[in-house]
């Protein structure tokens, strides 16, 4: 990310327009060009809500376009990109359609983590068979780079409680985790935020304490999700939280609104709002997470 | 679906249930409620679903015995209650807002 972007960023958070940005956290404004030898990058966008077609964003296809065009445009390749859910507005299959058309002429590999949104009707199918994952009883998953552990953990299966990551998949990432050493970096990928981070929003997990509660021996853990639409950082002891922009359209900060929902921003301000993230993993185990706008 | 629609057909074809059955009761939802939150209908009736807020919201049966999918500002979804009993309703996007519609026997009183 660009310093000069960066000041604005926060200059536009100043004016206590939308975003809630903790004072926590590191936060380095520096161009990836620069980036350090050995470090891992990869990208997290996230909820793109195709089908969207309300004032907030008219046209949320170009602006996952301008996204996926800007993250290829950068001049190293990241590792991977992962879209923390929300692809799709109402789960329709032609915005699962677009969604795929729009995500596939992205040159780096690509990893798709369902939302709600992308779960509407009878079950989870059609989003499954867009983006099939390895085993589709068991989405959740893990794997190993760079001597980076990666999880992703789906907290919107069940529909009567969000989020919620349920016993099956608790039970499966202890074992999972049991076998990692404590100086490993844990890298965990969500949808909706772990922590609660506003549960009068529905912005929390119910059982998410005990997933974390699992993570404190790691000596780097940092936990990316989407679904509230802003860039809101966090830290809990070891654990470093960061919920992403939307490519589609910001939401209120918490509490800065009657209800959560689309916020609407005078026109020229959209792109300032919305946007991609980069995230830099170090040999000493430091995660740096820099936040690009489409403006 | 295909009996509720097929259902819906006959009650068309048919002017002496028409005429018969009382206005279509109607819930709009806004501001991240069903209003009202509660209802009560006679079996058999057709209740209306408006979503009027900026945000899109689903009408799914606690048990998803029916379910409205996905509803944008401005859509609407209606669906016919047959049998009498207790329908407790939520939206699958917005899981805290719940919903009831209290289906009497078609001989008894609606509202």
């Amino acid at each position: 990310m660009k310093r000069s972007a960066f000041l604005e960023h926060v200059g536009w958070t100043g004016a206590g327009i939308a975003y809630t940005l903790t004072a926590s956290g590191a936060f380095v404004g520096r161009g990836l060009a620069e980036t350090e030898k050995g470090a891992l990058h990869f990208v997290q966008i996230s909820d793109s809500h195709i089908g969207f077609h309300q004032a907030a964003n008219p046209d949320v296809g170009a602006t996952l376009k301008t996204a996926v065009a800007a993250i290829n445009a950068l001049p190293q390749q990241p590792a991977f990109v992962v879209h923390t859910g929300d692809v799709t507005h109402l789960s329709k299959p032609e915005q699962f359609t677009v969604a795929k058309d729009i995500l596939s002429t992205l040159r780096a590999p690509l990893i798709v983590l369902p939302g709600e949104h992308d779960f509407i009707g009878s079950d989870h199918q059609r989003f499954f068979e867009v983006f099939p994952a390895d085993d589709k009883r068991s989405t959740w998953r893990s794997w190993d780079h760079n001597g980076v552990h990666y999880v992703v953990l789906i907290n919107v299966f069940n529909f009567e409680k969000m989020g919620l990551i349920g016993n099956d998949q608790l039970t499966w990432l202890e074992q999972d985790l049991r076998g990692q050493k404590n100086g490993t970096p844990l890298v965990v990928f969500t949808h909706v935020p772990l922590y609660a981070l506003y549960p009068q929003w529905g912005w929390t997990t119910e059982d998410g304490a005990k997933a974390l509660a699992m993570m404190r021996r790691f000596d780097h853990v940092t936990v990316l999700n989407g679904h509230i639409h802003q860039v809101v950082r966090y830290q809990e002891g070891t654990i470093s939280f960061a919920s992403a922009n939307a490519t589609a359209y910001p939401q209120p900060a918490p509490g800065k609104a009657p209800k959560p929902g689309p916020l609407t921003l005078p026109h020229d301000q959209l792109l300032h709002a919305i946007g991609y993230r980069n995230v830099e993993l170090y040999d000493d185990g430091r995660a740096v997470v820099a936040d690009s706008t489409l403006a | 679906m295909k009996y509720f629609i097929l259902a819906a057909l006959l009650m068309a074809a048919s002017p002496a249930v028409v005429h018969a059955a009382p206005a279509t009761p109607v819930v709009i939802i806004d501001n991240f409620k069903y209003g009202p939150a509660s209802i009560t209908i006679s079996a058999g009736q057709t209740v209306r679903f408006v979503n009027r807020d900026g945000e899109a919201h689903t009408v799914t049966a606690t048990g998803r015995t029916f379910d409205s999918g996905g509803m944008d500002t401005g859509d609407s979804w209606t669906y016919r209650f047959s049998k009498p009993g207790r329908y407790a309703y939520f939206c699958t996007l917005h899981p805290w807002m719940k919903g009831t519609i209290i289906v009497v026997p078609s001989g008894g009183k609606s509202k």
